[in-house]
């Protein structure tokens, strides 16, 4: 496997919560590849909350990305519910911080702790794609569309919506 | 301490740390010892929902907050402001932040909100007006809470209702 089929494989394990899988991946990185898939993981994360919070089709607001405050009211009263088969982030308010973050909202990614994020990276990326069936049936979509949104970022250049 | 001595600590610190009065403020804190937290606390708290909700109504207006947490970032650049930002959600029904803002900070962010809402030159009527809605917020909830009106006092002291009528 070469770089990107390597994160790429690592990624779905970690999104099906495959564990096994993700270990014999895992046993192929090289120093370089847990900083890529941190990367990624972010990227597929912003795909998958956007999924669930579509960038509404009013016009963005001149503060900040338009958020839909009682659809994310709903999805955080989810979060504390969601049962045994996650490991739900112990704190809610940084797991809302994160969705605003991947929104759009700029500052509020400084206000998560460092040690938290991956969780919540995690947790955000299984549910989302345990309960949106786009997701979960074309998810090689999902981490393509995540490529795109690295990409762009690398280049400094804005994705197609 | 007893409930007035304690009320009328409590009020005084108020009114320096909302008229700015450096001075005066560190004195009445350093009265404020480790055995009375709790109590200052809620009383902190009950003066953040009365000025809270005084600012923004009977419904919270999200883009007034964000405004609000703009301004807040631009004089406190290091300050914690998206759990400054869930204590004020906090008193509009959204309790369950409640656990995810530490003990430990809510004091420093509640002061430094009700900087923000309270100008440093409130006259003496508002502010006491103001502290007075503390009260009956603080007395709401602790009696949505528990049976016993003794309770307001801890049970720390005997004394007949009517002396403490008098000292509201």
């Amino acid at each position: 496997m070469n770089d990107a089929e390597l994160i790429r494989a690592a990624i779905t394990a970690l999104a099906f919560r495959d564990r096994d899988r993700y270990r014999a991946v895992r046993e192929q990185y090289r120093t370089y590849h847990p900083r890529h898939e941190a990367e990624q993981l972010m990227w597929v994360a912003k795909v998958c909350v956007e999924c669930r919070f579509p960038i509404s089709k009013v016009e963005e607001e001149p503060e900040g990305p338009y958020i839909d405050h009682a659809e994310l009211g709903r999805f955080l009263a989810e979060t504390r519910q969601a049962g045994p088969d996650y490991v739900v982030p112990p704190n809610v308010l940084e797991v809302e911080g994160v969705v605003r973050g991947l929104l759009g909202e700029e500052g509020i990614l400084n206000q998560i702790a460092p040690a938290s994020m991956r969780g919540i990276v995690l947790f955000l990326i299984q549910y989302l794609v345990d309960t949106m069936p786009e997701l979960r049936e074309d998810f090689d979509q999902a981490i393509d569309e995540a490529r795109q949104y690295a990409y762009h970022q690398l280049m400094g250049t804005e994705p197609e919506q | 301490m007893r409930y007035q001595e304690r009320q009328a600590l409590f009020r005084d610190h108020a009114k320096a740390a909302l008229r700015r009065d450096a001075p005066e403020l560190s004195r009445l804190r350093s009265l404020i010892g480790p055995d009375l937290y709790l109590h200052h606390q809620l009383f902190v708290f009950a003066l953040f929902a009365a000025a809270v909700t005084d600012h923004f109504g009977d419904d919270l207006d999200r883009e007034e907050l964000a405004g609000l947490m703009a301004k807040l970032r631009e004089t406190r650049p290091g300050l914690h402001w998206l759990r400054a930002e869930a204590l004020v959600r906090i008193c509009y029904g959204e309790s369950a932040f409640y656990l995810d803002v530490p003990q430990r900070e809510q004091y420093g962010l509640m002061w430094a909100v009700l900087e923000q809402l309270i100008p440093p030159d409130m006259g003496d009527a508002d502010l006491t007006a103001l502290l007075e809605e503390a009260d009956e917020f603080g007395r709401q909830t602790v009696t949505g809470v528990f049976k016993s009106e003794r309770l307001f006092g801890f049970g720390d002291e005997v004394e007949d209702p009517e002396s403490r009528e008098g000292s509201a």
